[in-house]
């Protein structure tokens, strides 16, 4: 007790910290790890973020492959009917359908073998969030659009921007494809040219 | 005067440290500054990579549709959007400053005609470096389907 109460104070050990220091050092440490939980939040919702934007980008441009290949492929176009977007009659009598599921957030790619109304093959292109799709055809164009949806569950038109349903739609990109394609298009199923001969 | 600083030499040489020192503090709190702020870089990266990604996409199916379409025109009008090469409405909403581009070659022995479509938008490192896509298409004067 006795160097305590030594009048010099420079002289003494300090014994503990004062309040000042405590709340200091605990403002600071807080601080720290404030910003380091953000930053973490942060990269992580940027990582869910991304591999759920490229999952539908890697899906729109399969997507897009699969439907300029179909359509150069096919010989007739079928109007859409109910959930089918499209129908495309191709040279051998088979028929691919294009379906936009009930939730919206899938589309479906079904081969039907001629004369065979189960499918012989199935394709789906699912996307994080529901998205609308639209099929046009103006003589041999046809065209297919991806894009947000509007209230009524259509293509929302370009100008109109409608509120998010939740703030985690907030952040998400749409959708945004279109492919413009032509109608028979593949040189597998015309005719020889002047000169050539089949094998 | 600090508690530290005693002239005894005995008490110098046992001196317990009962805390840090100001620099110690300012160093610990640049080198975190300096950390959080390369990772906020980072993050900003990251968002302009998913746009970059994007862009991309849509600037390869926009060749894609403007070939496809060029292939659907008649010949008259397909010698008007040569000369004056457009983006679709939809790549120019997207596609921030998209401009189009045609580069053609004479006919080869089949009456196929080369015509390149370059695409390039405003994106940091994009502009002088085009995205191409060529095609070879019958040319105007020649008859035939392709």
């Amino acid at each position: 007790m006795r160097p305590m109460k030594r009048p010099i104070s420079g002289r003494r050990l300090p014994r503990g910290i004062s309040l000042v220091e405590l709340l200091m050092a605990m403002g600071g440490v807080s601080l720290v790890i404030t910003s380091s939980a953000m930053l973490l939040h942060g990269v992580m919702r940027a990582q869910s973020e991304s591999r759920r934007f490229f999952d539908d980008e890697r899906t729109s441009a399969r997507l897009a492959r699969q439907f300029r290949a179909d359509v150069h492929a096919a010989a007739q176009v079928g109007a859409p009917a109910g959930d089918r977007l499209v129908a495309f009659t191709l040279p051998d009598g088979g028929t691919i359908e294009y379906r936009h599921t009930a939730d919206h957030r899938q589309i479906e790619r079904r081969l039907l073998a001629p004369g065979n109304p189960t499918p012989t093959a199935r394709e789906d292109y699912s996307l994080a969030g529901p998205c609308a799709a639209v099929v046009t055809v103006a003589e041999r164009q046809i065209t297919l659009e991806l894009g947000p949806e509007g209230i009524d569950g259509k293509l929302a038109s370009p100008g109109t921007v409608l509120p998010p349903r939740s703030p985690a739609e907030a952040k998400r990109k749409p959708p945004a494809l279109v492919v413009e394609a032509v109608l028979g298009h593949d040189l597998r199923f015309l005719p020889a040219r002047d000169g050539e001969t089949r094998p | 005067m600090t508690p530290y600083r005693t002239t005894s030499r005995a008490s110098r040489a046992n001196k317990q440290r009962r805390g840090i020192t100001l620099f110690e503090l300012l160093v610990s709190f640049g080198i975190l500054s300096v950390i959080v702020s390369v990772s906020a870089g980072l993050l900003v990266r990251h968002g302009r990579l998913l746009v970059s990604g994007r862009n991309q996409r849509l600037a390869v199916e926009e060749l894609a549709n403007r070939m496809e379409l060029l292939h659907a025109l008649p010949p008259a009008d397909r010698e008007a959007f040569l000369a004056a090469p457009a983006p679709s409405p939809f790549a120019a909403a997207h596609l921030p400053g998209a401009t189009l581009a045609v580069v053609t070659a004479a006919p080869d022995d089949d009456g196929l005609q080369r015509i390149e479509l370059a695409i390039e938008w405003n994106e940091p490192g994009r502009r002088g470096h085009p995205l191409r896509l060529a095609g070879w298409l019958p040319s105007a004067s020649g008859e035939g389907s392709p």
